[in-house]
């Protein structure tokens, strides 16, 4: 059945957002007042320049006006000794944002000027909750579901709607009903859920979910998983397996999606998850394995990544990218503490799409293989200095893409007195592109002097032996953090930052380079 | 506006006035442990300050932190000191949190705040992000970030809300 429906506007606001505080506020008249709050709001500004990846023209003429505000308000309200319940809670979060052109461009922000509202009440009633509004939920590891918001990637998957969960020592349950909003990466889709745990001893448990999707794209997609765990000893295992069912891949266009439905069996994805860890003899080892085949990439999913998130600047500053879709891969992992001294870690990982019915990954390049080996040490080597020092290395192949990395890090964090610190970092990284047959050489150095608890000036530069055309060689910039009274910080960065893929939470999104002045605010009443 | 005049009606019927005559304690979590058990906020108050950190896997100053907020668990515990770290590490990268916590011998207690909800109910933004709760469950002090030298600040609040409850 082909569905159509008006396109729906970015993050869009309803005349619902001055209702609910004109509520709290009757009832806090109401009542006296003899009720608790809490609050915060978040500032921020940018002006200066930043790269419009639209712009053909060598970097430094493909840059444009960044002018960008964001204002972020949240206030909530607590209830007790209610005739029903233990406690109520009412939230309201009201975001004001100005994007900047590139992030009109980029991110389909479509209008100048952009008003989004979050409402919720969460009410508990001895092992029960209950929520209306805005609500966010996980099931198992996300393989099914995972509902989050990113405030840095402009991402929010949480559904307008409600929840309900109970838990107890042996049982576990939630449900869950809403509607999304359209947002970066986010369509409005209807979602439903439910997830069933049981947990007959503190060392094994089991447990089940369910996913109804119907939305703009991802027309009727049904998401049955299972999941289960066990602890013996230092040994614990856990693993969870999913399916992901299209039942109608009508779009709202009657385009069939190119890619998602390539054949019949691509109807049914599905993907498994398994994590074995041995803490035997002081060393904490971790077998990770991925078998990712959804077929299709699905913001309301995020299954657990086979690798390390964050090695070091230089390397994490483009990350190899966790397919959905179609990968396969494990991850190992050591650490051990030596003599409360020395703290070592290595972790390996490979990853690759699939290779017909392989269950380990390719090195062929036809399917996007990746590897990578990290060691990193920690060595506490005076009451006063702490040492850190990395190596990783690690190589990708896609298609137009072949690269090879090895980086070193160090850092030295000196206590010279009990609230003075001096922190400084040094990193090189060695690229070599086998697909554009050029090496280059990236170098980054950092040094922080803080005085805690009033701030910390932080003074760092990037360089690179390749002068790219997109975004030059040298990054220079200087911050200053001051807090005032704990809960008030104010931030000031001012020079050039590097661009790159920003990924936190299972989403990632491009930044691009910026030169300028940012004054952030985060203060909390 | 349906569910705002649902959420109305039921305000109605859950707040009388007279609710409000008795302060209670404000904040109030359940999240599960990293060995799966339950952990829930109340239950620990009662018995002196309840000292929770924000962090995740991925977040440099948080890691740097944990030492010193081991030290601060070793010493006070037993005078009546609650130390939590809740990791906000979302579900990809949650299996990373124990690795971590058990290979650098930290006792103190890890929950799991995969979306970020108890973290966004104390109204922290950023990691790391710390917050004191008294044994009456009201938020004393809240910070953002972490410097060499932050622990000094938090030891010396504790110390002072430790003798104010034996008193």
């Amino acid at each position: 059945m082909i569905k159509t429906r008006t396109a729906p506007r970015y993050g869009d606001s309803t005349g619902s957002m001055l209702l609910l505080p004109a509520l709290m506020l009757i009832i806090m008249v109401k009542s006296g007042s003899a009720v608790d709050y809490s609050g915060n709001l978040q500032l921020r500004y940018d002006s200066g320049r930043e790269v419009n990846p639209r712009v053909s023209d060598p970097f430094p003429d493909n840059r444009v006006d960044r002018d960008y505000f964001e204002g972020l308000f949240t206030a909530e309200l607590f209830f007790s000794k209610l005739p029903v319940g233990d406690r109520l809670r009412l939230g309201i979060r009201l975001l004001e944002l100005r994007p900047s052109d590139v992030d009109e461009q980029i991110y389909g922000f479509g209008d100048e000027r952009r008003i989004d509202d979050r409402i919720y009440a969460q009410l508990s009633l001895n092992r029960w909750e209950f929520w209306l509004g805005d609500v966010y939920e996980t099931f198992g590891r996300g393989m099914t579901l995972n509902l989050f918001e990113n405030r840095d990637l402009y991402f929010n998957s949480g559904l307008r709607g409600g929840k309900v969960t109970y838990r107890s020592g042996r049982v576990r349950f939630k449900t869950i009903y809403g509607q999304s909003r359209r947002w970066y990466l986010v369509e409005e889709e209807r979602l439903g859920g439910i997830n069933l745990e049981y947990k007959p001893s503190p060392d094994y448990y089991f447990g089940g979910n369910l996913t109804l999707q119907d939305g703009l794209y991802y027309n009727r997609r049904f998401m049955p998983g299972a999941y289960g765990g066990f602890k013996i000893g230092p040994v614990s295992l856990y693993a969870e397996y999913a399916q992901s069912r299209l039942r109608d891949d009508s779009t709202a266009t009657g385009v069939r999606l190119p890619g998602i439905l390539s054949d019949g069996s691509s109807r049914r994805g599905e993907g498994a998850f398994v994590g074995l860890d041995v803490d035997l003899l002081g060393v904490y080892t971790q077998f990770n394995y991925k078998y990712y085949h959804f077929n299709a990439d699905n913001p309301f999913q995020t299954p657990p990544i086979v690798q390390r998130e964050y090695t070091m600047h230089l390397m994490s500053s483009h990350p190899h990218l966790p397919l959905i879709d179609d990968q396969i891969g494990f991850e190992a992992d050591v650490s051990t503490l030596l003599d409360d001294l020395v703290f070592l870690n290595l972790n390996f990982s490979r990853a690759s799409r699939h290779d017909g019915r392989d269950l380990l990954p390719s090195l062929k390049e036809d399917f996007s293989p990746f590897w990578e080996a990290y060691l990193e040490s920690e060595i506490y080597a005076h009451e006063r200095l702490n040492l850190k020092l990395g190596a990783g290395w690690n190589e990708e192949a896609r298609v137009n893409f072949w690269q090879e990395k090895v980086g070193l890090f160090s850092e030295a964090v000196y206590n010279v007195s009990d609230f003075w610190s001096v922190t400084l970092s040094a990193e090189n990284m060695w690229v070599d592109d086998r697909n554009e047959d050029e090496k280059w050489r990236d170098g980054y150095l950092s040094a922080t002097v803080a005085r805690a608890p009033l701030g910390s000036l932080n003074l760092s530069c990037e360089v690179s032996t390749l002068d790219s055309d997109v975004e030059g060689d040298r990054w220079i910039g200087a911050e200053l953090a001051v807090t005032i009274k704990r809960e008030h910080r104010l931030l000031l960065f001012a020079g050039r930052e590097r661009g790159g893929l920003k990924c936190t939470s299972g989403v990632c999104r491009p930044v691009q380079p910026f030169e300028g002045v940012r004054i952030t605010y985060d203060g909390r009443f | 506006m349906r569910y705002l005049t649902s959420l109305l009606i039921l305000l109605s019927i859950l707040i009388p006035s007279s609710s409000f005559a008795d302060k209670e304690a404000a904040v109030d979590f359940t999240l599960e442990d990293v060995d799966g058990g339950l952990f829930s906020l109340k239950e620990h108050l009662g018995s002196g300050p309840v000292l929770i950190d924000f962090w995740a896997t991925w977040c440099k100053p948080c890691k740097d932190a944990m030492p010193y907020l081991q030290k601060l668990h070793e010493k006070y515990s037993e005078q009546g000191l609650t130390l939590i770290a809740v990791s906000t590490d979302s579900p990809r990268s949650q299996s990373k949190v124990k690795p971590f916590i058990r290979s650098r011998h930290y006792t103190f207690k890890v929950l799991l705040d995969p979306n970020s909800e108890v973290l966004k109910q104390l109204q922290g933004r950023n990691l790391p992000f710390q917050v004191i709760i008294d044994k009456d469950g009201r938020v004393v002090e809240s910070h953002t970030g972490y410097s060499p030298g932050d622990e000094k600040i938090l030891e010396e609040k504790i110390k002072g809300m430790l003798l104010q409850d034996e008193q």
